[in-house]
């Protein structure tokens, strides 16, 4: 990086001297200009744009809140099982497709909530835990942290092909091994080899990638986290630029994807070794629970069939063959929901910043969650919860 | 304090900027003074009597160096100089490696040596003023300059915040002067400062942070896992990180040095377009790179000059030839072994030097054969130098020497596991991040030369690029990380 004359690749006279100045203190003034105009009129809802505009994220609450993300809002999970008088549990795991419903109305609600009316009228408590774009690793430190707590009877998981590519553990998933017995649990536990690798990378970015403001409590902290609350109180234009911030990475992904031709509907290969990889830790999951007493109902997640889809299918129907067969292996239930919710209840997916429109593969309406609620709900009732 | 904070760029850097134009003579070095300290206490400040005292101790050293006839005793009391400082460094940045290291060989032997447990902290930004007090006395010892009398042009020199805790390190012939007799102020080196912040804070917070999620996820790893692929990428990675940080805290300091009027030098002039390991070494933070040559490599091989012949830097390099082809191995391996240890207490960083002193050694012997063929064409020398340099970076960020092994085997034969374990946006990112500084080099140093300064195009360019940064920075600045280089 050289200095301005570098880049003009001459030493400037008095006339050039101020066209430098000119660019300076025009291109300042319209980044003003262009953040005070991204404030008022582009800004979107980030938990909104995730998910696509036409689909909400829901939390299930039922005189307390009964479905969670992760450790951040577990407590409120816990206490509302206790609050219930701890009565037998079941955990179902998932993604966003639990968590968010499509073109939703007021009075719409998701299938845990659905599922967690009908398991109360018999006496069981279902609690949800569903991080978007969740991955087997993290449903496996997740069963490690909530079972010592739940004792859950069984445990419902999803087998999402999508999420096969999905790795790493999010900060706050990772969170659960921060409580001492969980982390013994894990370093004891066969998940220990490749649970290690990512919460070592994920520390290594939390003392890099922090808050807004750092957290030690060096003078250079507490001077900058008094700042920037001032900041933050005194400027909307500074107060707002971390929903700009996360504009700006909405905006390059989709840059990315449109630069790239990646579409919902483009086929995404799983690499043979991680295929391999996951099979064997849900073969891990399930036996580990099942050798515990815990029942398991491994299902295929409802896929939507009237459009050519993501998956390439020769894996996909692999890893509902290998799903089978682990689930008599270890004498689990085996659910393939895969077509339980028909076309017209699927969802698109909007772009929240320029309204680009593709079909969405993971998230549905209301009717859809109320049929795979139907679904669930009867693979419990067969296995007696 | 760091550089990417509101607290520099809104509170400290305007204010001193303002004082420092309103004051004058000691009162301006004495603000000079007391600011950097202040700046260098945000840390820590317990360790602000090690840097002055390392100061002082200098400063009158150098003064009795000067004084004294006797060859012996100047001799004597740059050895002292010596001893003291590179002690110092020794104490806390290496006592505990050495310590460990010697467990390590004593049990190999059989032994069960036991010993308390050290919580050494490192001061920070120790290297570069040990480095930069110890070039003071040695070029006052060598009569390369006269020491400076007055003790706050000195400690000015030595405080001096825009290169105290991570560089560019500066010699006293260049900054001592410039303190003494402070330059005239100029709008136009106030518009460069400005604008060279705003660049340096770009590459720092928007480019380096982005980048360093996917590297401390990537090296989080175990390197048994990853591909010969997965390893390029974050050698690749890693690379642009740590060029980003790095250029961009230099850039910050610069800048925030031209806003006083005083010249810093450059640090970094795009390393990742060099042709040659040599020249890519004249490219990657070269005021230490020149800093090792003139004060351990020259010396090395044995070629000391006579007394009061100028800076050292400014020594010819067709005089290195003129060593026996053994010194200079000798000496070549010998620097950058040391070289890898002054950025940090680990085996790695020694295995870091070694390959890079292997590459430098490498092409010193093949370029003359080759050099004339299809290998010397720029754009060939340079696809087979970058790769090489990227994969120097290997041992400098993975966590042991095993890691280093396993990810360098898995590059040399990477057919072999052609699975893809990063996330997709890390290999993208990596493509990405090549092609882009490709086409910034060529369109700043090959097409922006070309057009009129007072045209249209190179203008409008000017004011779209401040625009995207300016906006960009404002938006995505936090005080979230150190630079990589504090660590040093």
């Amino acid at each position: 990086m050289t200095g301005a004359e570098e880049f003009a690749g001459t030493k400037p006279d008095r006339t050039a001297e101020k066209w430098l100045w000119g660019s300076l203190v025009a291109g300042l003034l319209l980044a003003f200009l262009l953040l005070n105009h991204t404030r008022s009129n582009w800004l979107i809802k980030l938990e909104e744009a995730a998910y696509g505009a036409d689909t909400s994220g829901f939390v299930a609450t039922l005189g307390g809140q009964v479905q969670c993300a992760g450790a951040g809002d577990s407590p409120a999970c816990i206490a509302a099982w206790q609050k219930a008088g701890s009565p037998p549990a079941i955990l179902w795991l998932g993604n966003s497709q639990l968590a968010a419903i499509n073109r939703a109305k007021k009075t719409d609600v998701n299938a845990p909530l659905l599922v967690h009316q009908s398991g109360k009228d018999r006496g069981r408590y279902v609690v949800t835990y569903a991080v978007p774009n969740a991955n087997l690793t993290e449903h496996a430190l997740t069963i490690e942290a909530l079972s010592p707590v739940f004792k859950p009877k069984a445990i419902v998981l999803p087998v999402v092909f999508d999420d096969f590519r999905e790795q790493g553990i999010r900060a706050d998933v990772a969170a659960f091994a921060e409580d001492r017995a969980t982390l013994k649990a894990l370093e004891d536990g066969p998940y220990w080899a490749e649970v290690q690798p990512l919460l070592r990378g994920n520390a290594e970015a939390d003392t890099t990638q922090a808050t807004d403001t750092p957290t030690d409590q060096t003078t250079q902290a507490r001077v900058e986290t008094w700042l920037v609350g001032n900041l933050e109180a005194h400027s909307d234009l500074w107060a707002k630029r971390t929903g700009m911030r996360g504009m700006l990475a909405f905006a390059i992904h989709t840059l990315r994807n449109k630069l790239l031709g990646i579409h919902s509907y483009s086929k995404r290969a799983v690499e043979p070794g991680v295929f391999e990889r996951r099979m064997a830790q849900i073969d891990t999951m399930v036996g580990r629970a099942r050798a515990s007493g815990t029942q398991v109902i491994l299902y295929i997640p409802p896929y939507r069939r009237d459009i050519d889809g993501p998956y390439v299918e020769a894996d996909y129907q692999r890893m509902k063959a290998g799903m089978k067969a682990i689930a008599a292996k270890h004498g689990a239930r085996f659910a393939d929901l895969e077509g339980v919710v028909p076309g017209p209840e699927w969802g698109i997916v909007t772009d929240s910043l320029f309204g680009f429109q593709e079909p969405d593969f993971m998230h549905f309406t209301a009717a859809g969650h109320a049929r795979l609620a139907t679904a669930i709900d009867a693979e419990l009732s067969a296995a007696g919860y | 304090m760091l550089f990417n904070s509101a607290t520099y760029l809104m509170i400290f850097l305007p204010l001193l900027v303002i004082g420092y134009w309103s004051t004058r003579g000691n009162v301006r070095l004495s603000l000079l003074i007391v600011a950097s300290i202040i700046f260098y206490g945000f840390w820590r400040i317990e360790f602000v009597p090690l840097m002055l005292g390392c100061a002082a101790m200098d400063y009158f050293l150098a003064i009795l160096i000067d004084k004294q006839e006797d060859q012996r005793k100047r001799k004597r009391l740059m050895q002292v100089s010596l001893i003291v400082n590179l002690g110092i460094l020794g104490f806390f940045k290496y006592l505990v490696f050495f310590r460990d290291s010697l467990w390590s060989l004593a049990e190999v032997l059989g032994m069960q040596p036991t010993w308390t447990e050290l919580h050494i902290i490192l001061p920070l930004g120790i290297s570069f003023y040990i480095f930069q007090t110890l070039s003071y006395t040695i070029d006052v010892y060598r009569r390369d300059m006269k020491p400076e009398r007055n003790i706050l042009t000195y400690l000015g020199f030595v405080t001096f915040w825009p290169h105290l805790v991570a560089g560019p390190i500066m010699r006293p012939d260049i900054l001592i002067p410039q303190l003494r007799t402070p330059p005239a102020f100029d709008w136009q080196k106030v518009r460069k400062g400005i604008e060279r912040i705003i660049f340096g804070l770009f590459l720092k917070v928007v480019l380096a942070d982005s980048v360093a999620g996917f590297v401390d996820t990537g090296f989080g790893q175990s390197a048994a896992t990853l591909s010969g692929i997965d390893s390029w990428t974050l050698a690749f990675l890693f690379g642009f990180q740590i060029f980003f940080d790095f250029a961009g805290y230099s850039a910050i300091a610069i800048g925030s040095a031209l806003l006083i009027s005083i010249h810093v030098p450059e640090n970094f002039d795009w390393p990742y377009v060099a042709t040659s390991p040599r020249e890519f070494w004249k490219r990657w933070h070269i005021s230490l790179s020149t800093w090792i040559r003139d004060y351990v490599y020259v010396p090395l091989m044995g070629t000391y000059r006579g007394h009061g012949q100028g800076a050292w830097d400014t020594m010819q390099e067709a005089q290195e030839s003129t060593r026996s082809p053994a010194a200079r191995t000798y000496a070549l391996f010998l620097t950058w072994t040391i070289m890898g240890l002054w950025h940090g207490a680990n085996w790695t960083f020694a295995v870091w030097g070694i390959y890079h002193a292997a590459m430098i050694f490498a092409h010193r012997q093949l370029s003359p054969r080759f050099g004339k063929g299809i290998i010397g064409h720029w754009f060939v020398a340079w696809c087979i130098t970058l790769p090489l340099m990227m994969a120097g970076w290997i041992p400098f960020r993975a966590q042991n020497l095993t890691d280093s092994f396993t990810m360098w085997a898995q590059m040399l034969m990477p057919w072999q596991n052609l699975s893809l374990s990063l996330s997709p946006n890390s290999y993208i990112l990596a493509a990405a991040l090549t092609l882009l500084m490709m086409a910034t080099w060529v369109s700043r140093e090959l097409v922006a030369p070309k057009l009129k300064p007072t045209g249209i195009a190179l203008n409008a360019a000017r004011t779209a690029t401040f625009m995207i940064a300016g906006a960009v920075v404002f938006v995505m600045l936090q005080a979230k990380t150190q630079f990589i280089y504090f660590q040093f």
